[in-house]
């Protein structure tokens, strides 16, 4: 055989590959009712979960963990939350947000409460079309923010059942991989140093935490915050006003 | 002819008696009025001599400028918003928890409190119960948050704002390989949830700093962790053996002998915590340091090799760019980084020791290091307009750049060693710390100010050494404050703070011996031009004031010296213009001064005092004598005088019935009487002629002459009237008058030159930018030093800061090619009283009374004007170029413009030589920022009304004011009062008429020339022996008027009652004392300070050094209870407290207290098992341990006993639990267990 044939021949296998692999899919349907998926919920639960968890976290991180903050300034077109404040010059700033570890964990559990809630709804549903019977409890959510990854605590009763074969599930626990916690821990750190100090030493911090880039800006008499995690190129921001001194003014 | 002889004996002695008189009486009026002079120079002197060590703010230059002092008193007045309760009060506003901007804790009216929220009205913040500030904690979570309300914490709160709890300190946690510098709280939520389990031991460890955890990190031991099916894991031992692996301790997951799936390759990886560069296996597990010599070596991928034994472990830059090895080390120049993304070729793999050492300017700086930069010369006052100071800091490679606050208000300094366990450690380490520069200004207010300049932090001692008479000390920030020039919240502070470089010296001449010309006497040096350099000096240290270059190098003169004889004023020297614009360059190895900041740290959160109120001025000026016209024309006055002596003559014969009665005989008595007669006659005639001369103002020389002519005439006449008719007067006696009368008009030709005290004034204004905005761009040529609202304004008058808070903040010509000089017109909501504004053109507007044409005299005149852009405006009184107008309404662009001023009675001042009438017009000009001024005057009429003077003075004022309470031990009171119009004044016990009053007050001020703002000063002391002293003060005005008649005296006297407390100020408690024990190293505390008695107002300070760094207390002054929080570290304090009241006095007391940590028990920093099945477990002190197998609860002599010392071991049987209690050699014990362990 002529080698001309023999490559005419590869490019109508690699066709045919090709069209096989798109019939596949096409017959098949979407990626959210994959049969393995549906007969291992977790494998669905976790990707549902953690996609509506994920896409809050994000929003929260601009917003230094809080989804409606009282007070924000806006610089260079983004706003940033006051996580210490005091209007007056020379006072200390008052921490609006403390022990904000536990705030953010609520924040992230009350806005996906309802997409977690419906993560379940759709699986029951395509299972139920798939022709299994479920019966599912109560959901038990809660996230806990632990040092390189976020927990999700997700307990709920499912039973699948089709013919005589029953399957039982409670345990949908995950992680994502986030450095959210520690985020969190250095802003705590500099919002500390601000309201006890007046100030935060940001060289030594940086020097011994190196896996975080701490930049600060100075604007309208506050003191703007990015933290980046230098690993996951995330980052928190913030702002402070804390113990500001006006200009050319004597005080009493 | 003995009896002859006798005669002549007595009238000898006659002779030289009454000569003796007469000699000594001329020679003392001779004496008297030389010693007018030197009066006249003395009082000068004084005036000059920078009033010893006290710095008065008094301005005397002129009456506007006194304008000035009365906004410096209002920096008594809180300027910033820390209300006071009684404004607070008084205002309507309260304490809102949360208001409308979401502002927590802020004073504002119900309009602005959120309606949710609480509010207190009346009530500061600092007092309500719902603005408490406290520690917000979660023990479990090992979280603890400083300065939270009560209300935002919804966990556990404590008061102590700054969370001094053993449970917030921190120590290291050890996470497996990992540490992590954090509470134990927080380590064992840590230990739990990375996976180390529940039942992991939690290795806290307390001893360890933040740094010595780091470097911990990297001396844990670490091994390979075997799990079926060859799987491995590098790991530590204890999340080995949780995981249910096997632990082989310093073995790779790629030892030949573990036989594992993992096997080595050529990848690298940073790892967490750790510097170096690490080969990775195939399995993801670190190995050992990348080293390219033994990426084929596969006895490097067998055991741990530590980092000491790897390559180039002495590199001395932490193997920073090593192409060959990634041993780095952060703190010598090198830290595991991504070659990729820095574009670095590495040999193997894709990581590298990224340098963190870094260049700036040729330089080489370590990892971590940071210096000063500043924008131009540092320190002694030199900085210039707009610049600031930067913290530059080498962080990992790259240059960061901190800008210390704007303005100013904090300065950078620079050490480059520091001691480290004795041994000097070369490191370069800036900071940005808060400029102290307000308390210099205000230690110029305080009785000992200058001496406390001197060691006052960021202060210097400015001296001004012009002439030996011209000399005094200002206390001057090293590094003065800039100032917002263009925030009319903040121009009259700036104006202010300048005028205190505003200063008067007066130029002392006397005529010389003939009177032709005048002979220096002191201060002459203040004619030249030092004068204008050493003011301007004063002037810059200030803050931003008087003529510099701004930080781009362009120089603007704000200053203005005027001599009030109209002749060229003092210019700076051409060679200190040089000097000035030089101080914008670089100056390299000038840095700020490192101070002792000691006892400023323990005043955290405090930042100067209240300046007391400026005591009245013990000055004296010299009254102005005015010179009548001089010469011959003097002499026609003589016939005035003539007459009076005349009368005095015919006294002097009416004696001659009393002397014969002697029983002397008619003859030789009236011979000797004759010649009595005729030297006392010559002695008249001497003092009429002195004070004919002094009238004419002759000179020296000319009152001798004069003197001496009178005296001939005068003897020549009472020789006439003993022995003589006119016609019988013997040639001798025409010829000894003609000579006199020749001498008197010889004499009389002997006028004294015009040698009146020239005053050299100084203004120290507010420094301006250059006019337009041609620079503006300057500002945001460099990022590393970006521009800001302040540094933008410093580079033109029309600079602005654009788009702010965007990324396209730009510093701006606001309108290039404006060409439109401002607008003026009056703004009549800045006039007060029953003054109005009339006749209002384009052009002008006339000022009048209500109801009359003219204002009445010694009135303040209102003059406010606005215009349409900012302005800079300048008046004169007559018609006078922009440039070159006398008066301005303070150096600043402003859009209103108000000054006041009172205007004296038209016919006073004519009265004193002056060329007044009672109408006025003041010519005024504006100016833009571009430069643009109004091409015509705008002219502002009014006139004063005139005619005979028939109202007596007012009393405007006193200090201390009426009803004001004094020191209590006070027996004398000083006082001050303050008239509109120029006067003499008394006081007494009752109200009675002036002129019945004997107690007089000093009066000194000069006419047209008040010392304050309200008026005339005049001050005495008045007896105080009672708790109230009642005093009525009478004055009477034109005190220049010899005819008491036509003078006004007040018909009522004003009444000033002074208090004294009931009792002295007292300190009744100061606490905390004696003993107190704590848990921790730091420990917040209260001080509480209660007094009683004294005045009204109470305020305490305090410090642990002594009375002389005293340190006022933050809350303090509203009530009798003084409080302020501390944190301090444990040890033996001595307190010393001092109260003041509002009377000046105080009350002392000293205290100590000791603060004593209670040890805390032993704790077990770390416990394992080893696979021989002993328990191992460290303590974290020396201890004894015992331990028992059914509970906590045992008797702890009676227990197991593990050991004594740091290491302890149980000899362990699996399925057991053991309950450990530890001692340490303190005996302290547990009530619990220390820990509880269960044998696996």
């Amino acid at each position: 055989m002529e080698k001309r044939g023999q490559v005419t021949i590869f490019i109508i296998l690699a066709l045919l590959i090709i069209i096989a692999i798109v019939l596949f899919f096409f017959l098949t349907g979407d990626v959210d009712s994959d049969p393995e998926q549906m007969e291992n919920p977790k494998i669905f639960i976790d990707s549902c979960v953690q996609g509506a968890i994920e896409k809050e976290v994000q929003i929260l991180m601009s917003n230094s963990g809080i989804k409606n903050p009282v007070k924000t300034i806006r610089y260079q077109n983004e706003e940033y939350n006051y996580l210490c404040y005091h209007g007056d010059y020379l006072r200390k700033c008052l921490n609006n947000y403390p022990i904000l570890e536990k705030r953010v964990e609520e924040e992230i559990e009350n806005e996906t409460r309802v997409e977690v809630e419906n993560c379940f709804n759709i699986l029951e549903s395509d299972l139920e079309s798939r022709g299994f019977s479920v019966t599912s409890g109560s959901t038990e959510y809660s996230i806990d923010l632990a040092p390189g990854f976020i927990k999700i605590n997700l307990e709920k009763d499912l039973t699948l059942t089709k013919e005589e074969n029953e399957q039982n599930f409670k345990d949908f626990d995950s992680e994502i991989n986030h450095p959210l916690h520690d985020l969190i821990n250095v802003a705590r750190d500099i919002v500390n140093g601000e309201s006890s100090d007046c100030s935060f030493d940001s060289t030594y911090y940086s020097l011994l935490n190196p896996k975080f880039i701490i930049n600060r800006n100075y604007y309208d008499e506050s003191r703007l915050y990015i933290i980046t995690d230098k690993q996951s190129n995330n980052q928190i921001k913030f702002a402070v006003r804390s113990c500001v001194v006006p200009p050319g003014v004597l005080i009493e | 002819m003995e009896y002859n002889k006798k005669i002549i004996a007595n009238f000898e002695l006659m002779i030289i008696l009454v000569s003796i008189f007469s000699f000594a009486y001329m020679m003392g009026e001779l004496e008297k009025n030389f010693n007018e002079f030197e009066e006249k120079y003395n009082e000068i002197l004084k005036e000059n001599s920078g009033q010893s060590n006290k710095f008065y703010l008094k301005n005397n230059l002129n009456i506007f400028d006194q304008f000035s002092n009365l906004i410096f008193e209002k920096l008594k007045d809180p300027f910033i918003p820390l209300a006071s309760a009684q404004e607070v009060v008084d205002s309507g506003a309260g304490c809102c928890l949360l208001a409308e901007t979401g502002e927590k804790c802020a004073t504002t009216t119900t309009d602005t409190c959120d309606p949710n929220s609480p509010f207190a009205l009346g009530s500061l913040c600092t007092t309500t119960s719902f603005c408490r500030k406290g520690c917000c904690y979660n023990e479990d979570l090992g979280i603890f948050d400083s300065n939270v309300l009560e209300s935002d914490c919804k966990e556990t709160w404590s008061p102590d704002t700054l969370c001094n709890f053993p449970e917030a300190e921190r120590g290291c946690c050890v996470l497996g390989s990992k540490t992590k510098f954090e509470t134990l709280g927080q380590c064992q939520i840590d230990t739990e949830v990375l996976a180390l389990g529940n039942s992991s031991v939690v290795d806290w460890r307390s001893d360890l700093s933040e740094a010595q955890c780091i470097l911990f990190s990297q001396t844990q031991k670490e091994g390979a962790c075997i799990f079926q099916n060859k799987e491995c894991s590098f790991q530590n031992e204890p999340s080995c053996i949780n995981s249910g692996g096997i632990f082989y301790e310093d073995s790779l997951c790629t030892s030949s002998f573990l036989d594992t799936r993992c096997k080595p390759t050529k990848q690298t990886a940073c790892v967490d915590g750790k510097d170096g560069v690490y080969f990775v296996d195939s399995c993801g597990n670190i190995a050992n340091i990348y080293d390219s010599n033994k990426v084929n070596d596969l006895s490097y991928w067998d055991t741990v090799i530590e980092t000491d034994n790897s390559c180039e472990a002495d590199s001395n830059n932490g193997n920073a760019n090593s192409e060959t090895c990634g041993n780095c080390n952060r703190f010598l120049g090198g830290l595991c980084s991504s070659s990729i993304d820095d574009g670095f070729d590495i040999e193997w793999g894709t990581n590298y020791c990224k340098p963190t050492e870094c260049v700036f300017n040729g330089e080489t700086y370590k990892n971590g290091e940071s210096w000063c930069q500043y924008d131009g010369k540092t320190g002694d006052g030199d900085d210039v307009p707009g610049s600031r100071h930067w913290k530059y800091v080498c962080n990992q490679g790259e240059v960061d750049i901190e800008p210390c606050a704007d303005y100013r208000n904090q300065i950078c300094i620079q050490q480059t060693t520091f001691d480290y366990e004795g041994k000097e450690i070369e490191f370069r380490n800036a900071a940005c710390i808060a400029n102290n520069w307000r308390e210099c200004i205000n230690l110029n207010s305080e009785e000992d100010g200058l001496e406390r300049c001197q060691d006052a932090l960021n202060c210097q001692i400015k001296q001004i050494n012009i002439s030996e008479h011209y000399t005094f000390n200002v206390c001057s920030p090293k590094y003065p404050a800039g100032f917002a020039i263009n925030d009319e919240r903040y121009q009259d502070t700036a104006k202010s703070i300048c005028a205190i470089g505003s200063r008067n010296c007066t130029v002392v001449r006397v005529a010389t011996f003939t009177g032709f010309g005048c002979k220096w006497v002191a201060n002459k040096e203040c004619l030249n031009d030092e004068f204008a350099n050493q003011m301007n000096d004063v002037c810059r240290s200030l803050g931003d004031c008087g003529a510099s270059v701004n930080y781009e190098g362009i120089y603007t003169e704000n200053f203005n010296i005027l001599r009030d004889d109209e002749e060229n004023p003092p210019e700076l020297t051409q060679a200190w213009l040089n000097h000035l614009k030089t101080l914008d360059d670089e100056h390299p190895g000038i840095y700020a001064d490192v101070e002792d900041y000691s006892k400023f740290l323990e005043a955290a959160g405090v930042f100067g005092k209240a300046p007391v109120a400026p005591t009245g001025s013990d000055a004296e000026y010299p009254r102005e004598l005015t010179t009548a016209a001089v010469g011959l024309g003097g002499v026609a006055m003589a016939g005035a005088y003539a007459a009076v002596t005349y009368s005095s003559l015919s006294l002097t014969t009416s004696m001659g019935p009393l002397v014969s009665s002697s029983g002397i005989s008619a003859v030789p008595a009236a011979s000797i009487g004759a010649f009595s007669g005729v030297a006392i006659g010559a002695s008249i005639g001497f003092i009429v002629g002195v004070y004919l001369a002094k009238l004419t103002g002759s000179s020296p020389l000319g009152v001798i002459l004069m003197g001496s002519g009178g005296a001939l005439i005068g003897g020549a006449v009472a020789y006439v009237l003993i022995f003589a008719t006119l016609t019988t007067i013997p040639l001798a006696g025409w010829i000894i008058a003609a000579i006199g009368a020749i001498l008197m008009i010889i004499g009389s030709l002997f006028g004294s030159a015009d040698c009146d005290p020239i005053e050299v004034s100084f203004e120290c204004k507010v420094w301006q930018p250059p006019r337009g905005g041609s620079d503006c761009e300057k500002c945001n040529e460099d990022p590393l030093r970006p521009c800001s609202e302040y540094r933008c304004s410093t580079l033109g008058a029309a600079c602005e800061l654009i788009n702010k808070g965007t990324e396209n903040e730009l510093c701006v010509d606001v309108n290039p090619g404006d060409v439109t000089p401002p607008r003026i017109s009056p703004n009549k909501l800045n006039i007060l009283g029953d003054q109005e504004y009339t006749e209002i053109t384009s052009s002008g507007f006339k000022i009048t009374n209500e109801g009359q044409i003219c204002i009445d005299a010694y009135d303040l005149l209102f003059l406010a004007v606005k215009t349409d852009e900012p302005a800079i405006c300048k008046f004169d009184f007559k018609e006078s170029n922009y440039e070159e107008m006398d008066f301005d309404f303070g150096n600043v662009f402003s859009y209103n413009h108000t000054i006041a001023f009172p205007l004296p009675d038209p016919s006073h001042g004519e009265s004193q030589g002056l060329n007044w009438s009672g109408d006025l017009d003041i010519y005024l000009k504006c100016q833009d920022r571009y430069g643009n001024e109004n091409p015509n005057f705008y002219l502002v009429s009014t006139c004063v009304n005139q005619g005979p003077d028939v109202t007596p003075p007012v009393v405007r004022a006193t200090f201390p004011k009426s009803g004001d309470k004094i020191s209590f031990d006070s027996l004398i009171q000083r006082i001050n009062i303050i008239t509109n119009e120029l006067a003499t004044c008394r006081w007494d016990s009752n109200d009675i008429s002036y002129d019945l009053m004997t107690n007089s007050l000093k009066c000194t001020d000069r006419f047209a020339r008040p010392s304050t703002i309200l008026g005339y000063s005049c001050s005495g002391e008045v007896p105080a022996p009672n708790t109230e002293n009642n005093f009525y003060i009478r004055c009477k005005d034109q005190p220049w008027l010899a005819n008491e008649e036509e003078r006004n005296p007040m018909t009522q006297g004003y009444h000033l009652l002074l208090n004294k407390p009931t009792s002295k100020i007292k300190i009744d408690s100061v606490s905390p004392k004696g003993e107190i024990i704590t848990q921790t190293d730091q420990t917040s505390i209260e001080l509480e300070i209660i007094t009683s008695g004294g005045g009204d107002y109470h305020a305490c300070s305090y410090s642990f050094s002594g009375y002389e760094n005293m340190i006022e207390l933050f809350e303090t002054g509203a009530d009798r209870i003084h409080k302020q929080p501390l944190s301090l570290s444990v040890g033996k304090r001595d307190l010393y407290v001092e109260c003041f009241d509002e009377t000046g006095d105080t009350a002392k007391s000293q205290t100590n207290f000791t603060l004593i940590k209670d040890e805390l028990n032993p704790l077990i920093a770390r416990i394992w098992q080893e696979d021989t099945g002993e328990l191992y477990f460290i303590t974290t002190e020396i201890a004894e341990c015992r331990y028992s197998e059914s509970s906590c609860s045992f008797v702890f002599e009676n227990a197991t006993l593990t050991g004594k010392g740091l290491f302890h071991i149980i000899d362990a049987i699996k399925g057991r639990n053991y309950f450990i209690k530890c001692m340490d050699e303190k005996g302290n014990v547990p009530s619990d267990c220390s820990i509880e362990a269960a044998a696996i």
